[in-house]
């Protein structure tokens, strides 16, 4: 048992007289906003981050001449905390699901995500995708038996998605049919990219309609902010600070209350109840190489899918010796990574799409619940994407393009601006089996690393071949001169959304 | 005071360096390449990145930059007097000649056999393509090859012309 002599409060009747009204850790889409609401309802809130705080006007990359060798700055590689676990069996009968042309491997690559830390956590790297979920998500598996009935509605959510959508300033247009009825959006929306004008022509060709993607990238300024200036390179960090990452909003507007204390570099290590089999007590977090303790009324977990299972599971005691709330078994179940396919393609038109926010447009017709519940998977949204294949600014275009010489450089006046990536993402079937659990092995802290345990389902697995076939025809139809590769996550684990883990109970 | 450990152990890393110097060379300054080094390097970077239409690393200063990166790190420096040495045995086992003697298209060609074969000649065939390529596709010269501007102010969309064709910038 921990005893933080030194602290301030030790010693002290606790509950009777907390730290804090309230803890909340992580600092990413969750925990920023967490803290906002809690300030402004007049609670002092104590926020952790284990990553540090940026200044967007110095500590990103495309602030410097030399932007593109310089990596994401708070992109940390996950193996220090997640114990990589061997992939699952592939099935060689279907060649059609893996990357590549010629790729008939037997295991799917081992779990692979980035995590990224600092204050406002993912959001920091994020591109803005402002998605509000559609009405029959909510009750997918009554409606079309795909996923699980959530246990709210979207009636009930739809005045928190405008309050969020307001505070971020989300740039839009409403008028998607394949989202719910809705109100003009808090900024207009982009007009669409040179790139996404040529895809929205191939669309067309198709039967579908390229809508404007909502993106929390403002085309006005909110809270004297810059608006979007269509810099691109959102992933490492938006150096106008426009991009509507949460430091710079929420926790920004938490800090103008005088309620909110920041500790970044803090990491949460678990979670004490009390001795009585009570209630969450303290929380236990590391900082500067020391053990703190801290105690609060209310203990919001917003650490990600796969840090808050871990918390929760690593906070084991007498009255909770599988962990904090997991009386039922289901902490650390359904964990959802990405489902996707990717296919970088050429044109051979100008098409400068390094400019603009990455991913501006999105075609839904493809996610239609009928048709997918039809086809024995679940829905898919497809999009075009200026910066996902990795094609960016000169330097990349020149690593990536082979060879050397005359035909080198008249290669990359042929391609450099030209290469996008087309691409779908499916919503991955939730299943108890995908799962985060404690493995054996500890960390450096000491705390047991997180072991990862994700496959696609059958249903997944015609998702993705039912969106290579539809990426193939949107190149097609866009009048794309060359495939340069494919990728998808069947056989390559590319984790870059993560949820789950901790299931929502229909009675609190 | 020092201790006896830290004595030993400067003696031995004076002794290591020395060793080193004596096997290969005693550099004026780290990094600095001995002039017919620097001439094969410029052959070198002239082969991969050739003037055309368009000023070629030469012409856009991209060896300064590379001498600079070898004054960085010693290691990359030691790893290219390698590679520029494997670079010259293969020419003269090929040709007979130099590799500043042959013309472009031989050089190319052993550039080809270079990071084809084995040895620290495709260590430095990788190291040196990829250094060349990031210092000259960041110079002014290549943005105006590529009619590339930087995003460190924004940009404003322009409108696209109707079939292809580039757009002025604006």
């Amino acid at each position: 048992m921990l005893t933080p002599r030194w602290h301030p409060k030790a010693g002290v009747t606790r509950m009777a007289d907390p730290d804090y009204d309230a803890v909340v850790v992580g600092s990413g889409a969750g925990g920023g906003i967490a803290a906002l609401v809690l300030c402004e309802a007049g609670l002092n809130v104590l926020l952790l981050e284990r990553g540090r705080r940026y200044d967007f006007r110095i500590d990103y990359p495309m602030s410097h001449a030399d932007w593109e060798r310089r990596g994401d700055p708070f992109v940390e590689a996950s193996h220090e905390t997640v114990k990589v676990e061997s992939g699952a069996p592939l099935d060689r009968g279907r060649p059609q699901l893996f990357s590549g042309t010629t790729n008939l491997r037997r295991l799917r690559s081992t779990f692979h995500y980035r995590r990224v830390l600092g204050l406002g956590g993912t959001t920091l790297h994020y591109q803005g995708e402002a998605h509000r979920f559609a009405d029959y998500a909510f009750r997918s598996a009554s409606a079309y038996g795909f996923g699980v009935d959530w246990p709210v509605t979207y009636e009930e959510l739809e005045p928190y998605y405008e309050r969020v959508e307001r505070l971020l300033g989300v740039a839009g247009l409403p008028g998607n049919p394949f989202k719910p009825p809705r109100g003009p959006f808090p900024t207009p929306a982009h007009p669409f990219s040179p790139v996404s004008r040529l895809v929205g022509k191939g669309a067309e060709a198709l039967g579908w309609r390229l809508q404007h993607n909502p993106l929390t990238l403002p085309t006005r300024s909110v809270d004297g902010r810059s608006p979007c200036r269509h810099a691109g390179g959102c992933t490492s960090g938006c150096i106008f600070g426009a991009k509507s990452s949460m430091d710079v909003s929420a926790i920004a507007r938490a800090e103008r209350t005088g309620r909110l204390t920041i500790e970044t570099g803090a990491r949460a290590l678990r979670l004490e109840t009390r001795p009585d089999g009570g209630g969450v007590d303290r929380m236990i977090y590391s900082r500067d190489g020391a053990t703190r303790a801290v105690t609060a009324r209310v203990h919001v977990l917003a650490a990600g899918a796969v840090e808050t299972p871990r918390l929760l599971l690593h906070s084991r005691s007498g009255a909770h010796p599988d962990g904090i709330g997991n009386e039922h078994d289901q902490v650390g179940r359904n964990f959802l990574e990405s489902v996707t396919v990717s296919l970088n393609v050429r044109f051979d038109q100008a098409l400068e799409a390094y400019r603009g926010p990455p991913i501006d447009a999105r075609i839904w017709d493809t996610a239609d619940p009928k048709q997918a519940a039809k086809a024995g998977r679940g829905g898919y949204a497809l999009g075009v994407s200026s910066t996902m294949g990795g094609y960016h600014g000169p330097v990349s275009y020149a690593l990536r393009t082979d060879g050397f010489g005359p035909a080198h450089k008249r290669a990359m006046r042929e391609r450099f601006g030209r290469i996008v990536t087309l691409f779908g993402v499916a919503e991955q079937e939730p299943r108890a089996e995908n799962r985060i659990t404690l493995s054996d092995e500890p960390d450096q802290q000491g705390v047991p690393k997180v072991s990862v345990r994700t496959a696609h389902s059958d249903r997944d697995a015609r998702a993705i071949e039912a969106m290579f076939r539809d990426c193939d025809a949107l190149a097609r139809a866009s009048g794309a001169v060359e495939t340069l590769g494919r990728h998808s996550t069947y056989d390559r684990s590319n984790a870059s959304h993560v949820g789950g883990g901790c299931r929502m109970g229909t009675s609190p | 005071m020092i201790s006896r450990r830290g004595f030993l152990s400067g003696v031995l890393r004076g002794t290591s360096i020395a060793v080193g110097f004596w096997l290969y060379g005693l550099p004026a300054v780290a990094g600095d390449l001995t002039p017919r080094e620097r001439a094969a390097m410029d052959a070198v970077l002239d082969t991969l990145i050739p003037d055309d239409e368009y000023p070629g690393a030469l012409r856009a200063g991209v060896p300064k930059r590379i001498e600079a990166l070898l004054t960085e790190s010693t290691r990359r420096a030691r790893l290219y007097r390698r590679g520029l040495a494997a670079l010259e045995s293969r020419s003269r086992r090929a040709t007979g000649r130099y590799f500043l003697e042959l013309s472009p298209d031989e050089r190319g060609e052993v550039l080809a056999e270079l990071q084809g074969g084995f040895g620290p000649g495709p260590v430095f065939f990788h190291y040196v393509r990829r250094d060349a390529m990031t210092a000259y596709y960041s110079t002014p010269e290549a943005y105006e090859m590529l009619a590339y501007d930087p995003p460190l102010n924004g940009y404003a969309y322009t409108p696209v012309a109707p079939e292809g064709g580039r757009d002025a910038h604006g």
